[in-house]
């Protein structure tokens, strides 16, 4: 079949696709990208078995076809061009460009030997904000374990019951939950852990745009369909651990401290932290925080008293400062609560500011003190 | 080609058919025995069955994952096999491609490298990732580990933890020409499958049908296969005969020759044959020794026909039968020690050698 | 504390360490200033603390032994008035009775109390000088170079020292002093018991050149064996013999032996605390084995002890070392690295199992069986403390970590596993 578009066009849509195509692969076709003409439109899609990433453009009528080219080629083929109109014609086995002066020509592998990609049933489709989405993402994205000993915490669990939904990521160090009520969600109830890979896709293509994204909960996959483009992931398979017994209920123990101060304070405590801990040290006294750190190696040691609001007993506890960091980048407000137990149980940590309908909390397990 | 185009292997199939109709398939499956004898055809049906799109308990060969299957490019179905080990990625992956492309053609093929082979752990790391992500397209996931016994011991650690806690939807079929190299912590955690040798009369057949050669010939090659499909194909393809043409050469010298000489000439197969087809040329001096034995007892209902003048010409350097017998008796042993107790090839030839120089009748060559 | 021979360097580890940058520094320091080198050994260190917790042993004939009954029925140490009969370090326990009958002899089995006496050892050595290293439990080396200002002459730091020794803890001890560490052993053996013996630069040759080539430290008896059928029998034939013919008979260590016999040595005094590099243990045992169920059930008691300790020094380790020692004292070492640092006892004794397996048909008599951890690194896993998520606790390091607070309150002998042997 036969049709034409203006080059911009087509380069921002095989730019998108361009993002799953993996750089090494056990399965050669991996690394040519589908093109599949049906309902006059135009579909283009490529997969790394893990993320799918596919995207639509209307066209006039044209026959059904498909064919998978290699992605690499056609891309650089398309940014190369100068900007014009151009012609591509599929047949069954090639793919040939025409551009103002020339042609270009790829020979590809049939389409049937190209993994099927997850079907978009618009009928089990759910809106939800986009904003609202990426803010949970965020906000748990960085807890997200690395450790592949531990599979089932290489995602982020997503939580969804009636209105309600919830994000949780932990990689047995610290924690960090997110819940938000009344969303759109109507009456739908299930626990999926999604793999961090496309849920980075996901932000970085949705924060350019701030409307709904279409969220299709499969069996084994979840769909994120952005209108001309949808994403797609496998899931991580069950089950999640049992995240509630670990969060310590409430304690006596309580610090509000300002965030900027803290954030600032403990940015200066990790540059003489010990390069392999980055411990510092938390002492807490009666509204008074102490911060110190100390690299031998470097002979150098540092410490910081800040004020703040504690009434319990003297206590010390060491934190790796880049986890602090990671969680203070996420509070929003001006104060930020430790709720802490002792120098080896878990610390709560959220925000002063409680906002309607949102609910997020991290946890940081200390490092131990000795020597 | 579904189960019934697998040659013979009817207790293996027994065994899976009735698993697949009650639904009760193992989660990981050792399928072991000689090369060639239809373990990796085995494993395809199994997964081929395991994800039809026809739902029947067996391949239906005509659907979109029975056919990517046979391709060898079913997302969910992970192929994983011995390569050499290089550095650079490239060359990793061609070596890969070309090991599909030849159980492709034909999944009896032993496919053989010209340097020493492993199962990187790396192949088995990111396996550790992948069995925990759901299916793509099909139903379940199935993980062929060919020729296992190619793992080292950080592979095969790291296999063990997968084979501990294998996710519901995953199985794990490992084949292996030599189960006693494998990690016994490995085995015991598999259901083990015996794969015998193949009769000779199913080879033959097979191979008239599939190769179009006569019944004279197929049999020829049926018969000094030792039960095993592919090796036949290995004799069909005409590339054992440097072997077994150096091994009548050996046998000429070791009955003839001078100590000197027959080191010399020892030394000269060891460098030009690898591993195994030295181990192969102690199964030739099996063979032909029958052979020659056969030919003293007045029989020329040969293995080796094609080498009868050869066989005739040797038969009269031993005197007794029961030296032959020896011959016999010993080369088997040697092959044995070579394979499983890690004997000196070297040294075993060499001995061997010099005990046919001692068994074999000098006297006949002097007048 | 890492403890080396003395004089055990390579020509090339000795040139190494000359051109490294901190050690031109010292050099420049030391230019102008002769190293003095005093090595401190405790005379009949065990008979004498024996004798001083005893008074009424005191001139008598004290033999301390291992516990015959575990076989290590050797002298560990002999009072002078035993070493009268012939009795020797070393020596088997039966030996030293014939040769003495009535001599008293003592179990020494109260590591305890050697080791306090040592450690207060140490005290005073670091009232002289912070360049202690201690060599074994009852010898240590001292670098006074420089501490005339302070303490004036060698010879009289030393008689200031053995004062003290004396004074506070009542034993007597043999000093040597000499500028390395070489001479400072040998001069400290030369003039035993209490003595005080000084090797001047000058004096070197003619003090070494008569002496047997045994005396050195680092000389045992397999290169005397063969140093003599070269006809070599004193240092000072060895200093003369053309050291060509010494390197290809010794290899590099040819080098060495040249250097010694001239009494060069450039080791230093390692006076700081090193990084550690292996931790281990070994058992003679009680008798020897052959079956496989036994000498697992010695490997699992030997990696729990392994794996205590690691833990203890928050260390980790990926090399696994058995060493075997067979009833006709061959001994053999296997050792293999594993993927991930552990210090877990059951991974180590998985592993020191398969290496036993090589080691052990099954047909030899096995004597003594060592295990140790190398390629250490520190154990960061254990500082970052984890949520108590009940899918991920690691019952094993729970185990460890009851099974060594049983240990700390009760005693090492408190818990094992239910297949180690014990060594009590």
């Amino acid at each position: 079949m036969k049709f034409s578009l203006p080059k911009s066009k087509i380069l921002s849509c095989v730019q998108d696709v361009m993002n799953a195509i993996p750089t090494r692969t056990t399965l050669p076709v991996l690394s040519n990208m589908l093109l599949e003409t049906s309902n006059s439109k135009l579909k283009l899609a490529a997969t790394d078995l893990d993320v799918s990433v596919m995207a639509t453009i209307p066209l006039g009528s044209t026959k059904k076809g498909a064919l998978t080219i290699p992605a690499r080629a056609f891309y650089d083929i398309l940014r190369e061009l100068p900007e014009c109109d151009v012609e591509i014609h599929l047949t069954e086995n090639r793919i040939e460009l025409k551009a103002e002066r020339g042609t270009y020509k790829l020979s590809g592998i049939p389409a049937e030997e190209y993994p099927k990609l997850p079907i978009v049933n618009l009928a089990k489709e759910i809106k939800i904000s986009g904003s609202d989405l990426g803010k949970m993402i965020k906000k748990t994205i960085f807890a997200v374990s690395a450790d592949e000993t531990r599979p089932a915490l290489n995602g982020v669990l997503w939580q969804t019951s009636g209105k309600d939904m919830q994000m949780v990521a932990t990689d047995g160090h610290r924690l960090a939950r997110i819940s938000l009520k009344n969303t759109k969600l109507k009456g739908l109830h299930g626990d999926i852990i999604v793999p961090p890979k496309v849920l980075n896709l996901l932000i970085k293509m949705v924060e350019q745009e701030d409307e709904e994204v279409g969220v299709i909960f499969g069996e084994n996959n979840i769909i994120f369909n952005l209108g001309d483009t949808v994403l797609a992931s496998r899931l991580i398979e069950g089950p999640y651990p049992n995240f509630e017994q670990v969060i310590p209920k409430d304690s006596d123990k309580k610090m509000v401290v300002n965030k900027e101060f803290l954030t600032g304070a403990v940015r200066r405590m990790s540059i003489l932290a010990n390069t392999l801990t980055h411990q510092v040290k938390f002492s807490l006294k009666k509204d008074n925080l102490e911060l110190s750190s100390a690299n031998f190696d470097l002979g150098g040691e540092a410490k910081e008293s800040l004020p703040c609001d504690y009434v319990g007993e003297h206590l010390d506890v060491g934190y790796n400062a880049s986890y602090v960091l990671d969680v203070l980048k996420q509070l929003e407000g001006d104060d930020v609560v430790f709720e802490l137990g002792t120098e080896v149980s878990a610390g709560k940590i959220y925000s002063m500011e409680k906002k309607e309908g949102e609910d997020y909390l991290c946890l940081l397990m200390p490092l131990r003190l000795a020597e | 080609m579904a189960f019934a185009e697998v040659l013979d292997q009817k207790v293996p199939k027994k065994i899976l058919c009735g698993a697949l109709r009650k639904n009760f398939l193992a989660s990981t499956y050792l399928f072991y025995g000689d090369q060639g004898t239809g373990k990796w055809a085995m494993a395809l049906e199994l997964a081929k069955a395991i994800n039809c799109e026809k739902g029947q308990r067996e391949a239906c060969d005509a659907c979109s994952s029975c056919l990517k299957i046979d391709k060898m490019i079913h997302p969910d179905v992970k192929m994983i096999f011995p390569v050499p080990s290089v550095k650079s990625k490239e060359k990793d992956s061609k070596e890969i491609e070309r090991y599909k492309k030849l159980k492709q053609e034909e999944p009896y093929t032993i496919v053989r490298f010209d340097r020493k082979v492993n199962i990187p752990v790396e192949y088995i790391r990111t396996l550790q990732r992948e069995i925990h992500l759901k299916p793509f397209e099909g139903k379940r996931k199935v993980i062929i580990i060919a020729e296992a016994e190619k793992m080292h011991n950080s592979s095969a650690n790291s296999l063990l933890k997968i084979l501990e806690e294998p996710p519901l939807d995953v199985n794990v079929i490992l084949t292996s020409n030599d189960v006693n190299k494998l990690l016994p912590t490995v085995v015991s955690r598999c259901q083990q499958i015996r794969f015998g040798k193949i009769p000779t009369s199913i080879i033959e057949e097979k191979l008239m049908e599939a190769y179009h050669i006569d019944k004279e010939k197929a049999s020829y090659y049926a018969n000094i296969c030792n039960g095993s499909y592919g090796k036949a194909l290995d004799f069909l393809r005409g590339e054992k005969e440097n072997l077994r043409r150096d091994t009548v050469d050996l046998l000429g010298v070791a009955t003839h020759g001078k100590t000197s000489q027959i080191i010399q000439m020892v030394n000269q197969m060891l460098n030009r044959w690898d591993r195994n087809s030295i181990l192969e040329m102690f199964e030739f001096l099996v063979s032909i020794s029958r052979d020659i034995y056969m030919v003293q007892e007045g029989s020329y209902r040969l293995i080796n026909s094609d080498m009868a003048s050869d066989v005739v010409k040797l038969s009269e350097k031993f005197e007794r039968q029961n030296k032959v017998e020896h011959v016999f008796r010993m080369a088997d042993q040697i092959r044995f020690d070579c394979q499983i107790r890690n004997a000196s090839q070297k040294l075993g030839l060499l001995s061997l050698c010099l005990k046919i120089k001692e068994l074999s009748n000098r006297e006949a060559i002097i007048p | 504390m890492i403890i080396r021979k003395p004089g055990i360097y390579k020509l090339d580890e000795i040139n190494d360490y000359l051109a490294s940058p901190n050690m031109s520094n010292a050099q420049s320091q030391y230019a102008r200033k002769e190293p003095v080198i005093l090595h401190v050994d405790m005379d009949a260190f065990f008979a004498s603390v024996e004798q001083k917790e005893r008074p009424w042993l005191v001139g008598k004939p004290v033999v301390v032994g291992g516990d015959p009954q575990k076989r290590h029925g050797v002298v560990a140490a002999a009072s002078y008035a035993a070493r009268e009969y012939g009795i020797k370090a070393g020596m088997p326990l039966l030996t030293a009775k014939r040769l003495c009958p009535h001599a008293i002899f003592l179990i020494g089995t109260d590591g305890d109390k050697y080791e306090y006496v040592s450690s207060h050892l140490l005290g005073i050595f670091y009232q002289f000088t912070p360049q202690v290293e201690p060599y074994s439990i009852d010898e240590a080396f001292l670098d006074i170079t420089g501490c005339e200002r302070l303490f004036g002459p060698p010879a009289q730091l030393a008689k200031r020292l053995k004062e003290k020794i004396k004074k506070q803890l009542g034993l007597s001890c043999s000093v040597g002093i000499a500028p390395n560490k070489l001479l400072a052993k040998l001069a400290s053996s030369l003039n035993k018991p209490d003595g005080l013996t000084l090797i001047s630069r000058d004096k070197i040759k003619e003090i070494l050149s008569p002496l047997e080539v045994t005396k050195l430290c680092g000389i045992g008896d397999k290169t005397e064996r063969v140093l003599s059928s070269l006809g070599i029998h004193t240092l000072g034939e060895l200093a003369s013999y053309p050291v060509e013919v010494l390197k290809r008979k010794f290899g590099k260590n040819g080098e060495w032996l040249h250097l010694v016999a001239n009494g060069i040595d450039c080791s230093p005094v390692f006076s700081q605390i090193m990084p550690e590099k292996s931790m281990g243990h070994q058992r003679t045992l009680p008798e020897d084995i052959t079956q496989p169920e036994d000498i697992n059930s010695v490997l699992l008691a030997l990696s729990s002890m392994v794996a205590r300790r690691l833990r203890e020094k928050r260390f980790v380790g990926r090399t696994i070392t058995l060493r075997v020692r067979y009833s006709d004292f061959v001994s053999l070492t296997r050792s293999e690295t594993i993927a991930r640092p552990t210090c877990s006892e059951h991974i180590i004794f998985r592993v020191a199992q398969k290496l036993g397996l090589g080691l052990v048909a099954g047909i030899r008599r096995v004597r003594l069986l060592g295990l140790s951890v190398s390629h250490l690194t520190r154990d960061r896993q254990s500082l970052q403390t984890s949520l108590p998520f009940v899918e991920y606790i690691d019952k094993r390091k729970r185990i460890y970590s009851v099974m060594d607070r049983i240990r700390d309150r009760f005693g090492e002998e408190s818990i094992r596993w239910a297949g180690a042997t014990t060594f009590v």
